[in-house]
């Protein structure tokens, strides 16, 4: 039976860099099955299944980019096992904000924390402010993944969670948070849809 | 509480031995599981929730500094009745007000279950409204839309021990259930208190900094004097803001250790209520004997919304804040109205002369002792459907509640009728129905959308009730009509017929179609 891994992604980056359209574009260009969010589109998780039948699916927890909302990030990316910070190709002031929240990351996240650079917005490049070669040679510097992506045409986005769901079981134990206590039975991670389900159908939940 | 966390632990491990011992499918499992924690909570509830702790009698000690933190932040919200959509930039459009107004009921019934998952349910169900209202504006779906409005929601919801619900969510609830999607909402709701915490100027849009100190000047002025004293006075200021019910402040102190002394309160409204509360109650009980098992399951809910009903009277700003006083103050007397229906129940008439204590046994009566007091075969179980609806929002059966319109419900209905109905008034006008909607249908548990409103309904409001259904509806298609302006006007009757006049489940139904489009 092939490898199954469940991960937590946080979704880092200034308002309006396209973090929500990246992530949709992702979560329902893949795969038709666009059903698993049950309440919206702040968390969604999405199934990557790599050569080797390895499946990888991301929890992924969207972020409010808004300045003022930034001391909310560390609810987020506690225990994340990778974040995807995106900036927007045509503003240079989006990779200096990345930056930021990639410092912050460094300093503050799980040190094992798997963190990919994402130069959004791609078919803008007539607007280019953010060269390739100057995000990329950050990217290295910092030990990072990068790749730009177009959240409007598709390009690169699957490409960049593909690669992260490469990284990732090799750099981290596969759903290391699961679990506690009073887990149900061992299993990998939580099972969305079956807690929908449950929720969903008619017959109580055992209230006794 | 780390004793009762560890007990808690150990029941679990020993259940699960137990079913995986018998094979249980994994999704039979699962419920199981849910039954256990929800029974060992509700059970333990007057241990567990930091508010019981002190609400107990003699008060338990209290190791935590939630009601600390509860107060704090309680007050510090009613510091921001004045924030406005524009300074968290949300964006405005037709329709938003019942949105907004519909996830605040959502949050705001935290406070009427016990079990950790329904408490958190309640948040996710007002998360879902807010989504709700993000497709209804045709905003981006995210993060950056979505939290402004969650944070703007609780400044106007206001929930009483706000925080203590989430700790207590976030002690008790199954860690496995506490993750993925329950667990980003639940993030989301944390990250929002903790803004509200340490806003200031610099965190509102569309404010100078002169605005914001006097509006925050203007409200302290505004606040009840007893806003910022002792820690007594910690269940007023939750109070204060209250979106729901703009009535003006009304001191209504939680009921505290010594329970009977105070019921010398100005407003002598909602003993009436209770009569009816314990009476229906002992009419479930008593019906569950005789019902088969699939009523029992909406016994099972009924009871549990008269459960919450107490303390969501309680909760409510204004008049209704008293009820628990009034309930125990008046309780001596109060059986004797009951008595009527109640007819071969001495031991459960005995039992409310416990007030506090009563509870964890009511609902585990509720759930699990359905065979046990005999009689009350005279009650037929054809009759049992009927009070639940009504209970539980103006339902699908609005007209057949007999049974509680007899007895005790006249009484009823003459001693508060006035005050009551205008209540009920105030509240159509200001909901527009919303709360009559009550089940967010979500397709979830049951009892989980029910709202606190129906209990005035047990308040022997049959009339008002039957003679406001008309209007309810018509309020209820225009609140549609207003939520979902592009929708056909036939298909949103239509919907509203499909889903017996049940507002939310409309809404609901609604927000599905639009969004699947």
């Amino acid at each position: 039976m092939s490898k199954q891994f469940q991960f937590k992604l946080v979704l880092l980056g200034e308002s309006a860099v396209g973090k929500s359209s990246l992530v949709l574009r992702f979560v329902k260009d893949q795969f038709d099955d666009y059903r698993e969010s049950t309440i919206g589109a702040a968390f969604l998780t999405q199934t990557v299944t790599l050569d080797d039948g390895t499946s990888v699916k991301f929890e992924i927890w969207d972020t409010a980019g808004q300045e003022r909302y930034k001391s909310l990030a560390p609810m987020y990316y506690r225990n994340a096992n990778c974040a995807v910070v995106v900036y927007d190709i045509t503003q240079t002031a989006s990779l200096e904000k990345a930056k930021s929240w990639i410092r912050e990351l460094q300093r503050q996240a799980d040190p094992s924390i798997v963190i990919a650079l994402c130069g959004n917005k791609a078919d803008l490049a007539a607007r280019r402010q953010v060269t390739q070669e100057e995000a990329q040679k950050y990217a290295e510097e910092e030990g990072l993944m990068w790749g730009e992506t177009s959240a409007k045409t598709g390009e690169g986005v699957a490409d960049i969670f593909t690669a992260i769901a490469k990284k990732l079981p090799l750099t981290a134990p596969p759903s290391a948070r699961a679990g506690g206590a009073r887990a149900g039975p061992a299993k990998t991670g939580v099972d969305l849809n079956k807690q929908a389900n449950t929720q969903g159908g008619q017959n109580e939940p055992c209230n006794c | 509480m780390k004793l009762i966390n560890d007990f808690l632990n150990f029941i679990s491990v020993r259940m699960r031995e137990c079913e995986v011992w018998r094979n249980a499918s994994d999704a039979e499992f699962d419920n199981a599981m849910e039954g256990m924690e929800k029974l060992v909570m509700n059970r333990l509830y007057d241990f567990t929730f930091t508010p019981q702790l002190v609400r107990m009698t003699p008060p338990r000690p209290v190791t935590t500094d939630d009601l600390e933190r509860d107060r704090v932040l309680s007050q510090r919200i009613a510091l921001f009745t004045w924030v406005e959509p524009q300074h968290l930039d949300i964006p405005d459009g037709d329709g938003s007000e019942g949105f907004i107004m519909f996830a605040q009921q959502e949050l705001l019934k935290i406070n009427h279950y016990k079990a950790p998952r329904d408490k958190l349910i309640c948040i996710l169900n007002c998360c879902k409204v807010i989504f709700g209202l993000i497709r209804h504006l045709r905003k981006e779906e995210g993060a950056d839309t979505f939290v402004p409005i969650l944070i703007y929601v609780v400044l106007k919801a206001n929930p009483e021990n706000l925080l203590s619900n989430v700790e207590f969510i976030n002690r008790f609830r199954n860690p496995a259930k506490l993750q993925s999607e329950a667990g980003y909402y639940l993030s989301s709701l944390m990250g929002g208190v903790s803004f509200v915490e340490t806003m200031d100027h610099t965190s509102l849009s569309n404010i100078t900094q002169e605005e914001f100190e006097r509006n925050v000047e203007a409200a302290i002025q505004s606040l009840p004097s007893t806003g910022t004293q002792t820690p007594s006075t910690e269940s007023e200021s939750p109070l204060a803001p209250s979106a729901v019910n703009n009535s003006a402040l009304t001191q209504s102190p939680l009921p505290s250790s010594h329970t009977g002394e105070e019921s010398a309160q100005p407003l002598a409204l909602p003993a009436p209520v209770q009569t009816i509360s314990e009476d229906a109650k002992r009419f479930l009980q008593k019906t569950g004997d005789t019902i088969s098992k699939p009523l029992s399951a909406i016994g099972r809910i009924f009871n549990e919304v008269l459960d919450g009903a107490e303390e969501s009277l309680a909760n409510l700003p204004g008049p209704f804040g008293l009820a628990e006083d009034r309930e125990r103050g008046v309780h001596p007397q109060t059986p004797a109205a009951p008595a009527g229906v109640g007819g071969g129940y001495p031991d459960q008439l005995q039992t409310p002369y416990r007030p506090r204590i009563r509870r964890s046994p009511q609902s585990s009566q509720s759930s699990l002792r359905y065979g046990s007091p005999g009689g009350g075969l005279e009650e037929t179980p054809s009759r049992v459907p009927a009070p639940v609806p009504r209970q539980a929002g103006g339902g699908p059966y609005p007209y057949t509640n007999q049974p509680l319109s007899m007895g005790p419900s006249q009484s009823a209905n003459r001693l508060q009728a006035p005050r009551v109905q205008s209540l009920q008034l105030q509240q159509q006008q200001q909901q527009g129905q919303l709360m009559q909607g009550g089940g967010f249908g979500l397709g979830q548990s049951p009892h989980v959308s029910r709202t606190p409103t129906p209990n005035l309904d047990l308040a022997g409001l049959q009339d008002e009730i039957d003679r406001a259904h008309e209007s309810a509806a018509s309020a209820a298609r225009e609140t549609l009509r207003q939520i979902f302006p592009g929708m056909d006007v036939e298909v949103v009757e239509w919907v509203l017929e499909a889903n017996e006049g049940d507002l939310g489940r409309s809404i609901e139904a609604l927000l599905e179609m639009s969004s699947g489009t």
